[in-house]
């Protein structure tokens, strides 16, 4: 199958200041890092913090380089100065905090600076603002003041605003970390949404490992280096080696293992709610 | 030390028609010693709440008192007070504006009148504590990444050594292993005698943590229980954006499924005790 992101052995190093401003060394914040998605993929990537995950984000739409390896993206290499553009474009960008990310007085407005921004002609702007804010489910808010909106819808209209320069990909930075319950619902559903029906690649970063059993894959980094991949089922079957790593397994599979330790017959990797009433009842009648 | 509110009420831009009344005749008490979680809807106050507690913010209406006296009076001691109270902004790049990690988290005591070395020691002890490691003491606090900074944040504070701690959405950002290692901290700082005031969006941490919660809706104090109480309302809460912890909701499923657990369970460990008594009867 053909892999829309192909990230092969990468490194990153951030230079290391002294006080008067001189490079005194390096941090190698990325060390042979590879990691692939095919189109249409929904991914999400866990790590403890300063694992590495942000900076291996911006790799993906050209926002930082490579020292060492390569970053394709729908073929194009982000080493490719001719290709940045399209790069950019195909690939959008979602950040933990909305407020720094809307800049329109008025939703549509919001919605409508990146394609703008890009040399869309106006009657296609229009339909294209229309169709994102719909995606997301913010229609009906199109003439809203974004202050007047709860943090959730915030977001939405940002991811609107990323959609309607027509991604093929979005890469979501801890969009939800800021977020009430049902603002992070609403985003993760959006999300969701967009990778089944648009068939757009999503690329999740969360520290909330709830978000993550909706995936296709997971992969876990840690100081700077990829050290686990699977599907959901996988990863969250490994409670002791995700805890060496800084991270933990969702609540109800934290339940189910709390069950299984007290001696009831339960498969490992139970991730939702459904699949532990299920067994549970199974157990009942048994 | 005690903290009171009365009545207290705060516009941003008040007088201008783009007015927001951001907290909305507020009361409450907030005894000594007490572990307090506020939550809420995005928007429904909470930071501006605390802020008015910090006196960082002038209440438009209304009142704050600190032991009886009135934190806005001309007598009232604020620099004293500075030492008392610590808060932990939402964004914790608000907060950091030092060359070093270091010099960032010394900041705070140099000022509260420590000398070098005792500044450099309390800063030491704080930064460990929130898992920053000693060869990371020189970096600047701008480039480091989004975990990292808050977990500065909290350890410029923590290094005053304040009686009373409020913090907003401390664990926002943090990875799994962080959010317990921090709550963990607040709760022994608690039991050893520290006021907590902890803002978040997690049901399932200030249901296992604290002992009280306020529930803030449009800047008004929506309901303000302990954990059993307020996770009993969960259509009310939901109404206004909120939801229970997720175990709420696993028994709830559980129970409908015909294995007769009770309902009203807001931790893990709880949940697990319940669904093996009920299973074995
Ligand atoms: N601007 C910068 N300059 C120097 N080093 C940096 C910079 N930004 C990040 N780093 C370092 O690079 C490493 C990876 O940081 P990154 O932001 O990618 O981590 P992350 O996995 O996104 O963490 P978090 O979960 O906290 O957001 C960390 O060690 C961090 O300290
Ligand atoms: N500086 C400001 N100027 C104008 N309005 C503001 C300002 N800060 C906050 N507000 C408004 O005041 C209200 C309460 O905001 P506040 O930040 O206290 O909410 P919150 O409960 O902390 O929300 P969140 O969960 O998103 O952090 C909101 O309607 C918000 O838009
Ligand atoms: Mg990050
Ligand atoms: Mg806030």
């Amino acid at each position: 199958m053909d892999k829309f992101i192909e990230i092969d052995k990468i490194a990153y190093d951030y230079n290391r200041l002294d006080e008067e401003g001189n490079v005194e060394g390096v941090n190698r914040a990325l060390d042979g890092v590879s990691i692939d998605a095919k189109r249409g993929e929904f991914i999400t990537i866990l790590g403890a913090n300063g694992s590495g995950k942000s900076t291996l984000a911006k790799h993906i739409n050209a926002l930082l380089f490579p020292a060492e390896g390569t970053v394709t993206v729908d073929g194009n290499n982000t080493a490719d100065e001719e290709k940045l553009l399209e790069i950019r474009q195909c690939a959008g960008m979602i950040f933990q905090n909305p407020d720094n990310q809307i800049i329109g007085t008025i939703v549509e407005e919001d919605v409508a600076f990146g394609p703008e921004n890009m040399g869309v002609e106006s009657k296609e702007i229009r339909e294209r603002v229309d169709e994102s804010l719909k995606a997301v489910g913010m229609y009906d808010y199109r003439e809203s003041s974004p202050n007047k909106l709860s943090g959730g819808q915030k977001q939405r209209v940002s991811i609107a605003g990323v959609l309607a320069m027509h991604p093929k990909c979005i890469i979501m930075d801890e969009p939800t970390a800021m977020l009430d319950p049902q603002g992070r619902r609403e985003v993760i559903r959006a999300a969701r949404a967009l990778n089944d029906v648009e068939g757009i690649t999503i690329i999740l970063i969360t520290h909330y490992m709830e978000e993550a059993i909706y995936s296709d894959r997971i992969y876990v980094m840690d100081a700077g280096r990829v050290v686990m991949e699977g599907t959901p089922k996988e990863i969250f079957s490994k409670t002791e080696e995700l805890k060496s790593h800084k991270l933990t397994i969702p609540q109800v599979t934290a339940v189910a293992v709390a069950l299984k330790e007290a001696g009831l017959n339960l498969p490992d990797g139970i991730l939702s709610r459904k699949e532990l009433v299920a067994e549970l009842a199974r157990l009942k009648k048994e | 030390m005690d903290i009171e509110v009365r009545n207290l009420t705060y516009e941003y831009d008040s007088g201008t028609p783009q007015a927001v009344r951001a907290v909305d005749d507020v009361s409450l008490t907030i005894p000594g010693g007490q572990f307090v979680g506020i939550v809420g809807h995005t928007g429904s106050g909470k930071s501006t709440l605390v802020q008015l507690i910090d006196g960082l913010l002038k209440p438009t209406a209304g009142s704050v008192y600190l032991d009886g006296e009135d934190i806005a009076s001309r007598k009232f001691d604020r620099k004293h007070m500075r030492s008392l109270i610590g808060i932990v902004f939402q964004y914790p790049e608000y907060q950091l504006f030092e060359t070093t990690i270091l010099k960032d988290v010394c900041f705070g005591p140099l000022n509260m009148g420590l000398k070098q070395e005792e500044a450099v020691n309390a800063a030491t002890d704080a930064l460990l504590r929130l898992g920053i490691p000693r060869e990371s003491f020189g970096a600047s606090p701008f480039e480091i990444s989004g975990g990292q900074k808050r977990r500065v944040a909290i350890a410029g504070v923590l290094a005053m050594n304040p009686k009373i701690l409020i913090l907003d959405e401390p664990t926002a950002g943090l990875d799994p292993g962080g959010r317990e290692e921090v709550l963990g901290l607040l709760k022994s700082l608690n039991e050893s005698g520290l006021t907590i005031i902890l803002v978040s969006h997690s049901m399932e941490d200030v249901a296992k943590y604290v002992d009280r919660i306020l529930v803030m809706n449009e800047g008004k104090i929506f309901m303000d229980g302990n954990g059993k109480e307020v996770f009993s309302h969960v259509e009310q809460l939901e109404e206004i954006g909120l939801a229970a912890p997720e175990v709420a909701y696993l028994m709830k499923a559980v129970h409908d499924a015909g294995i007769p657990v009770a309902t009203n369970i807001t931790t893990a460990e709880e949940a697990c005790g319940e669904i093996l008594r009920a299973l074995k009867n």
